[in-house]
């Protein structure tokens, strides 16, 4: 796909074009937004508001760079916004100080689909669950994370410790229980 | 290693994880951009009418103070005799001069005595002329606008025989001290003038401009300045041609095209419609049907004009209303699929339809007949060649159309139906043109034109093109029987 030529018809307000580039990062971008979200209609209202904001701000995009990293930030960004604004997970969002939790190394995700990772990913705590997705999934430093959401990059070092040795002993569990279902409890 | 290791898969896994999002979320983000857009043209609009109004409310401000100079010297001209006439047009046109400078005459000493008899033989010139005191020039009470009328009738036939020897005598005197006579104007005594009750204003002020007139020609450019704006009466025929794109527009003030999707199959999943899939067959069986259906074609805009004859009558210097009748040719382009032939199917379109799909471009065509009445004002000084502004409305009537109207209906079809094409339309009128006058009293002009239609053009909901825009430039010729 000619993203540029996309880009530049889009800027001319052509709706096949406004079209054709929501259709064809939509679902990559609602993945990304379901990740920090509990229901798929958030997700949703989240994508609708980033869309929009790419759609207002697209002239300020460069085509050096690649054109669905940029709408993943503006998603990202548009997601933390929707998070810090809505009560639900306002209230949720609190970063304790925790002592790092220790490491557990086991790869337990290979053996699990996104889906299933996704799905217990939501199942963390809204904290967690941000952080989780700032590190481990957009590449985030901690540093960038504290500045994001207005803590110590300690806090989000141990806040992201805690929300992976979680995850990763739901993946086990959950590897296990399926395990179960496939071999039939043997 | 491991522990990046668990971050590399679960951000593999995430990269390629997607979702598929319901389909209400792209007509809401679409209305929220359209919505945008639609704020900016309303803006655009509101700025560009206030602009227009204050333009207009200053001409006509302008205009209406003019006229009602004119009228008061047209009445102090049928009221004296020719003599009297060309003094008291001089003294009118001083009056005039003055809302731009004003006179101070001061006389030297050696030629007091003589200047003395000559206030003493017109004492009203004392009150006349500006007071010096201090070095100042003494202000001078207003004059209310209404009381030239009142300067006029007051006027005495008796005094009017005195004034004239006492000018004459005012002219000797003046021609002895002219040559000493110092002029002194300012800004600051502007519209400055005598005291409206007092009866023998418009005398004094005639003798006054006497005083003037040789070494002071304004008066003369004043005079000559009145001549062109003397308002002419007379109606003006022209002939007017205007090519350019209509289009029809799916928003109220849009310059934009219908933007229904262009060209392209909708998956309509839970639809109760029997149509099916002109294209590629239903969906299959159980459950909610799955169809096809094609959407509206977007439109395109298309090669118009207009032509017709028009009246102009001038109401003031520099504002003027236009009426006429025109012939009005407007037409759109959208894409639509091959015939189905007659009575097929579809008892609803009487006639021939065609299918969704977009298979060739198909243009509708439409004559209108129109009547349309503007205002023109004039921006720019010059008279022989300015900008104008132009705004109005037009009614219009269809005479006849071999439009299309979409339906949703059998998965989409194209068809014919003058029921549902609305006749009579009105339509907002406005452009800016350069007007220039040749050396056989023709008057050209030329410029941009919009025409936007405020009445829906189909009175079908189902089809999304609503309002006729036409813009194009227009020229016009005038033909003015004034001899030069």
């Amino acid at each position: 796909m000619d993203y540029h030529k996309l880009v530049k018809d889009c800027l001319r307000n052509k709706p096949e074009a406004q079209r054709q580039l929501y259709e064809h990062f939509a679902e990559i971008m609602l993945g990304v937004c379901y990740r920090y979200t509990k229901s798929i209609r958030d997700a949703e209202d989240i994508l609708q508001e980033g869309f929009v904001k790419v759609f207002f701000n697209l002239k300020q995009y460069r085509n050096d760079g690649e054109l669905g990293a940029w709408i993943r930030r503006i998603m990202v960004t548009t997601a933390l916004n929707f998070l810090k604004r809505n009560r639900n997970y306002r209230d949720q969002m609190y970063f304790p100080p925790e002592h790092l939790h220790p490491v557990i190394n086991e790869d337990a995700s290979a053996i699990l689909e996104a889906k299933e990772i996704a799905e217990l990913i939501r199942q963390l705590p809204p904290g967690y669950q941000t952080i989780f997705n700032l590190h481990a999934i957009e590449g985030y430093s901690h540093v960038e994370i504290g500045e994001l959401l207005g803590i110590t990059d300690g806090t989000s070092r141990s806040q992201y410790a805690r929300a992976r040795s979680l995850l990763i002993s739901w993946i086990q569990n959950y590897s296990l229980d399926k395990k179960k279902e496939t071999y039939g409890g043997k | 290693m491991a522990a990046n290791e668990f971050e590399k898969n679960v951000r593999r896994e995430m990269d390629e994880f997607k979702l598929h999002p319901s389909g209400e979320v792209w007509p809401k983000i679409e209305e929220r951009i359209r919505e945008k857009d639609r704020k900016r043209r309303i803006l655009f609009f509101i700025l560009f009418s206030s602009i227009a109004l204050m333009l207009a409310g200053y001409g006509i401000y302008n205009f209406s103070g003019n006229n009602r100079k004119s009228e008061a010297q047209h009445k102090l001209s049928e009221d004296n005799n020719q003599a009297d006439k060309n003094k008291i047009d001089n003294s009118k046109n001083e009056e005039l001069n003055k809302g731009t400078v004003a006179i101070k005459q001061t006389i030297p000493l050696e030629n007091t005595e003589q200047a003395n008899k000559t206030l003493l033989v017109g004492k009203q010139k004392q009150m006349h002329q500006p007071h010096k005191e201090d070095g100042f020039l003494r202000p001078i009470p207003r004059k209310d606008p209404g009381s030239q009328d009142q300067i006029t009738v007051n006027i005495d036939p008796a005094e009017k025989e005195n004034y004239i020897k006492s000018d004459k005598t005012n002219q000797e005197t003046t021609n002895v001290s002219s040559s000493n006579r110092q002029q002194v104007i300012t800004d600051t005594a502007q519209r400055e003038v005598a005291k409206p009750n007092d009866k023998n204003l418009a005398l004094n002020n005639t003798t006054g401009s006497k005083l003037e007139e040789p070494t002071d020609t304004r008066p003369v450019q004043v005079m000559n300045k009145k001549k062109e704006d003397k308002v002419s009466n007379k109606i003006t025929w022209g002939l007017g041609l205007s090519a350019g794109t209509s289009v029809i527009t799916e928003d109220a003030f849009s310059f934009k095209s219908s933007y229904a999707a262009a060209d392209r199959q909708y998956n309509v999943p839970g639809s109760s419609q029997n149509g099916g899939n002109p294209a590629t067959g239903g969906g299959g069986s159980g459950g909610p049907t799955t169809y096809y259906r094609y959407a509206q074609s977007q439109n395109e805009p298309a090669f118009a004009f207009k032509a017709g004859i028009h009246a102009r009558k001038t109401i003031s210097k520099r504002s003027s209303l236009s009426a006429g009748l025109g012939y009005s040719y407007l037409a759109d382009k959208i894409k639509v699929g091959a015939t189905q032939g007659q009575g097929q199917t579809q008892s609803a379109f009487s006639l021939s339809y065609y299918s969704g799909s977009p298979q060739q471009t198909f243009t509708d065509h439409f004559h209108f007949l129109e009547f349309p009445l503007s205002y023109n004002w004039r921006v720019t000084n010059n008279a022989d060649h300015f900008l104008s502004l132009n705004a109005g409305v037009s009614p219009s009537y269809l005479l006849a159309t071999n439009a299309l109207l979409y339906d949703t209906a059998a998965g989409g079809v194209y068809y014919h139906n003058k029921d549902l094409i609305t006749r009579t339309h009105l339509n907002f009128i406005s452009g800016i043109s350069y007007q220039f006058k040749n050396k056989n009293s023709l008057e050209f002009s030329i410029g941009p034109q919009f025409s936007f239609d405020i009445t829906k053009a189909f009175k079908s909901d189902l089809d999304k093109r609503k309002y006729f825009l036409y813009t194009g430039i227009g020229a016009s010729v005038l033909f003015d029987n004034k001899k030069k």
